[in-house]
């Protein structure tokens, strides 16, 4: 890997970074309504009758920039950008959109993060004994069915998992990130009370994604069994463990490594169902709640940080491969 | 490095293990930290010495447990902070802040609790209000008129104070004439402005007095007043804001509360008051099912859901049987006058003749009885009264009549003939341009409600162009009049008829959004503005307006709306019903605070 190399792959993840956020910037802009003729027209509709609402409207349009033509507010806002600004909440003022974010990213990086490991593990090494020649039959069958849940949204997961272990069993959570009363006890409660309320949005990803990584690390598994170096392993008599771990799975994990990356950039922004169901506080629920009042700038700030984590992610794995793998090779050396 | 000299390369269980110690690691941070902090760092400040966590732990049975309509926000405390509303979320204009009056919407009464009293000048342009001198901050700083003539003469200041922008526009001058009296004098003559701007009325009041202490010095308009680190924000209320996070919001009692050492009010029960979200309905249900919440209400559970709940929890009540309490603003549908042929008031009524409303009410009450909205007004006691007393103008204006014949023949004396199911005129179909909320707007009913009213006014012979909606789609259709009907609300009045009447006036900022304009109507409004509520003339001048309202018909009133307010008597009992209803039980009102002064431990979980 060159410099030139990485440089041209940093400046792609900015160019896809900046077009993303022109468009969404645009798309949000143009579409019907705003945050501030919303808040007002709330208030009418609870009962305000506002003799100096179109002079009300006109203020705060002022105050947040709504008034300039779409092209300087465009250019205001990668000013601000490039300042590392990403300015104000409309419905939450004076509340920093960077506050709102920092607040639930946590959240969502934590239940994403923890939950796609798992299942990337449990499905890497579940698609490689599907594919290992030594497996059981039973356990192949029922290592199979698993996939079903692969076909299956995971919100809809979700919903079924919410159904059988919050409603009917009551084992667990309906929602929240924490119990609401307060956990009596020391950090170790807190992490049981926390752990008990991510459970059921965490296994909902699991489970949607574990057949997901099952077909693809089986499929590559199915690519190396006939390779040279297996046979090899076999005919010095190395243990069946070592072969399927060293040989078999070592060889064939790496386009899930890549498949990894890509994911967990995705996760975050597809995240939003699950942590609207579950009323989990992560970043899809800033998101939604920005939505329905038009918040442009907290909109706008959540974009951001979906598009940097998912380019981003690519960047890294573009970065991070030649080193993982040395046949992989960019660039002239 | 091996014996070899080689690198070890890490295994492939190596990797997972790693990897898994490192997830692990995360989920633990993000329990010790909370998210970073949840919505504010999880603010949380070590209870104050007067609050009532410090007499030790609060159990269950001293909590209340509110399943909010809105996820808790918190970080503001000031009310008039540019275009923001954090107030309902969080308990602080119900618990933490206190009105000057209350309105009952029950009794019709304004009922005072900061001030004691006020009087209108004669020409109702100079108010004086008599503040009680025994009230207190929470931070222990006296409470005085000071504080309300800052607050006020800083409304008058502000670039744009949010809620109060009324208020603002419509004083002249404030003076603090002594420690307990303000003297405000209007710009206008308004017999309306102290039950309007300075009580809590329809879901909050728009003047909360801050404490000059605390703001002096700040910018108005940007100061968030939100430190819980600090205390802030500083009510006079019962109660103070301890701890917000991302789920919930948590309020403490506070001890020394002024009312309670004056002995106007008993401390409340309830120790601590939680906020917290109640989630979708499934899961509001199941939380009233388990003793989990102690309230539920508004957006969920639906009347269903709540009949569902009482069968696994008989301690779950509801204002009156199975239907809810009556939200202040009923459903309509907002007619565009200025569009054609919808700008003729014949062609308005045939509209109206063409809803089935009982049909349509059925949709949101089952399994419930319907309940049609004859008035835009709410059906409280007060307005009930006024409507039944002019039964004879809904006697020859049937708003409730569900009559398609009447509209056959409106559209055939106005030139359409039917052509494959359509009234048609000069080759073009008569079309109705329908702005209806959408799920995501108000819940999954409204997906029903459209097809509904779709289908009823197209058996009706009108073309439907159906334009759903979420909330801002709709409230920018409104501003922008792009729609020839559309879903609204009709806020206004609780117990005095003006507010209603006066929606449908040109007055500048009404929420007239049709654009109906009636001379002899604003005529007799604006007439009717200028007598103090009770006054004997307003039933005149309301029987007058109101004939002209209904016979023009810019608005055809759909349902009333019943709204489960579901109360668990499990932990709490002394909840308002129709039966007893001491004020109305809405919990995300600023009479909220007159509710909570009256539960009592029920006992549950002993």
């Amino acid at each position: 890997m060159t410099l030139d190399y990485a440089l041209r792959r940093i400046g792609f993840f900015f160019l896809v970074v900046w077009i993303t956020i022109t468009v969404m910037f645009f798309l949000v802009h143009i579409a019907p309504g705003d945050p501030i003729t919303d808040q007002i027209t709330r208030m009418q509709a609870s009962g305000q009758s506002l003799s100096a609402g179109p002079e009300l409207i006109e203020e705060y349009k002022r105050q947040f920039g709504l008034d300039d033509p779409l092209y300087e507010q465009y250019f205001d806002y990668l000013v601000q950008l490039g300042q590392g600004n990403l300015g104000y909440s409309v419905t939450s003022f004076p509340t920093k959109v960077a506050t709102l974010i920092g607040d639930a990213l946590p959240w969502t990086l934590g239940l994403l993060f923890t939950a796609m490991l798992i299942s990337w593990v449990v499905g890497s090494l579940l698609g490689g004994l599907l594919a290992w020649r030594s497996t059981p039959a039973l356990a192949r069958g029922l290592m199979s069915s698993m996939m079903l849940f692969a076909a299956i949204p995971y919100y809809l997961v979700a919903l079924f998992l919410l159904w059988v272990f919050a409603y009917k069993l009551q084992w667990l959570p309906t929602g929240a990130a924490r119990d609401p009363l307060g956990t009596p006890g020391g950090a170790l409660a807190q992490v049981v009370d926390t752990v008990e309320h991510g459970l059921l949005p965490a296994l909902s990803i699991v489970l949607a994604f574990v057949g997901f990584w099952m077909l693809g690390m089986r499929s590559m598994m199915v690519s190396v069994l006939g390779s040279d170096y297996l046979q090899l392993a076999e005919a010095k008599g190395l243990p069946e463990r070592r072969i399927f771990l060293r040989y078999g799975m070592r060889n064939a994990i790496l386009p899930q490594v890549t498949s990894l990356g890509i994911y967990m950039g995705y996760m975050v922004a597809g995240s939003i169902l699950v942590e609207v169901l579950f009323a989990y506080p992560g970043l899809g629920k800033v998101l939604v709640a920005a939505v329905d009042s038009r918040d442009y700038p907290v909109i706008e700030g959540v974009v951001l940080m979906m598009v940097v984590a998912t380019a981003g992610a690519l960047l890294i794995i573009d970065l991070v491969l030649p080193l993982i793998d040395p046949r992989i090779r960019y660039g002239r050396d | 490095m091996t014996e070899d000299g080689r690198r070890r390369r890490l295994s492939p269980a190596g990797m997972i293990g790693g990897l898994v110690a490192v997830a692990a690691l995360v989920l633990v941070v993000i329990a010790l930290v909370g998210g970073g902090g949840d919505d504010g760092g999880e603010e949380s400040n070590e209870p104050a010495a007067n609050a009532a966590a410090a007499d030790g732990e609060v159990t269950r049975a001293d909590t209340l447990v509110l399943g909010q309509f809105r996820p808790p926000t918190g970080k503001i405390g000031n009310p008039y902070v540019a275009a923001s509303d954090a107030l309902v979320s969080d308990g602080l204009h119900e618990l933490v802040y206190e009105p000057l009056f209350y309105i009952n919407y029950q009794t019709g009464e304004s009922e005072p609790w900061l001030a004691e009293r006020y009087e209108y000048s004669d020409d109702n342009k100079t108010i004086t209000l008599t503040l009680r001198d025994d009230v207190t901050w929470n931070d222990g700083e006296k409470f005085s008129a000071a504080d309300v003539v800052f607050t006020l003469n800083q409304i008058v200041k502000a670039k744009a104070p949010f809620r109060a922008a009324n208020i603002q526009a419509a004083i002249r001058s404030v003076e603090e004439v002594s420690p307990t009296e303000v003297e405000i004098r209007l710009k206008a003559a308004n017999p309306r402005f102290v039950d309007t701007e300075l009580s809590s009325n329809v879901y909050t009041a728009n003047f909360i007095p801050m404490p000059k202490h605390i703001f002096q010095g700040k910018k108005f308009d940007t100061f968030a007043f939100f430190d819980l680190g600090k205390g802030w924000p500083v009510g006079t209320g019962p109660y103070t804001l301890t701890k917000v996070d991302a789920s919930s919001a948590t309020l403490d009692r506070h001890e020394d509360w002024w009312a309670a050492k004056a002995g106007v009010e008993e401390l409340p029960a309830p120790k601590r008051v939680v906020y917290t979200v109640p989630g979708p309905e499934d899961t509001a249900v199941s939380s009233l099912e388990t003793n989990k919440l102690d309230y539920a209400g508004q957006s969920v559970p639906t009347v269903a859901g709540f009949i569902s709940a009482r069968k696994q929890n008989p301690n779950l009540i509801n204002w009156d049987g199975d239907l809810g309490w009556l939200d202040p603003c009923p459903f309509s549908l907002t007619i565009n006058t200025q569009n054609a042929p919808w700008d003729d008031a014949d062609m308005r009524w045939a509209l109206n003749a063409a809803i089935d409303k009982e049909q349509f009410s059925q949709l949101f009450n089952t399994p419930g009885e319907p309940t049609p909205a004859r008035s835009p007004y709410p059906e409280y006691p007060q307005l009930t009264e006024l409507l039944d007393a002019n039964q004879a103008l809904f006697d020859a204006n049937p708003t409730l009549e569900h009559d398609v014949e009447r509209a056959n023949q409106t559209f055939e004396s106005k030139g359409y003939a039917k052509d494959g199911g359509v009234w048609k005129k000069d080759g073009k179909a008569l079309t109705l341009e329908l702005n209806i909320f959408n799920p995501a707007a108000l819940g999954p009913v409204w997906g029903d409600a459209a097809q509904l009213l779709s289908q009823q006014l197209e058996e009706a012979g009108i073309k439907v162009d159906l334009k759903p909606g979420d909330f801002n789609l709709v409230a920018s259709n409104r501003a922008e009049g792009k729609f020839d009907a559309q879903s609204w609300f009709e806020c206004g009045s609780v117990t005095d008829p003006w507010s209603t009447l006066n929606r449908y006036t040109d007055a500048p900022g009404n929420d007239n959004a049709g654009k109906w304009a009636n001379a002899r109507y604003n005529e007799l409004v604006a007439e009717m503005g200028e007598l103090a509520p009770g006054d004997e003339r307003i039933g005149e001048l309301f029987r007058e307006a109101m004939d002209i309202w209904l016979k023009e018909l810019p608005v055809i009133p759909l349902v009333q709306r019943p709204t489960p307010i579901v109360m668990n008597q499990t932990y709490w009992k002394g909840w308002p019903t129709a039966e007893n209803g001491y004020t109305q039980p809405a919990p995300w009102g600023m009479n909220f605070h007159q509710v909570i002064t009256r539960l009592e431990p029920a006992g549950g979980g002993q």
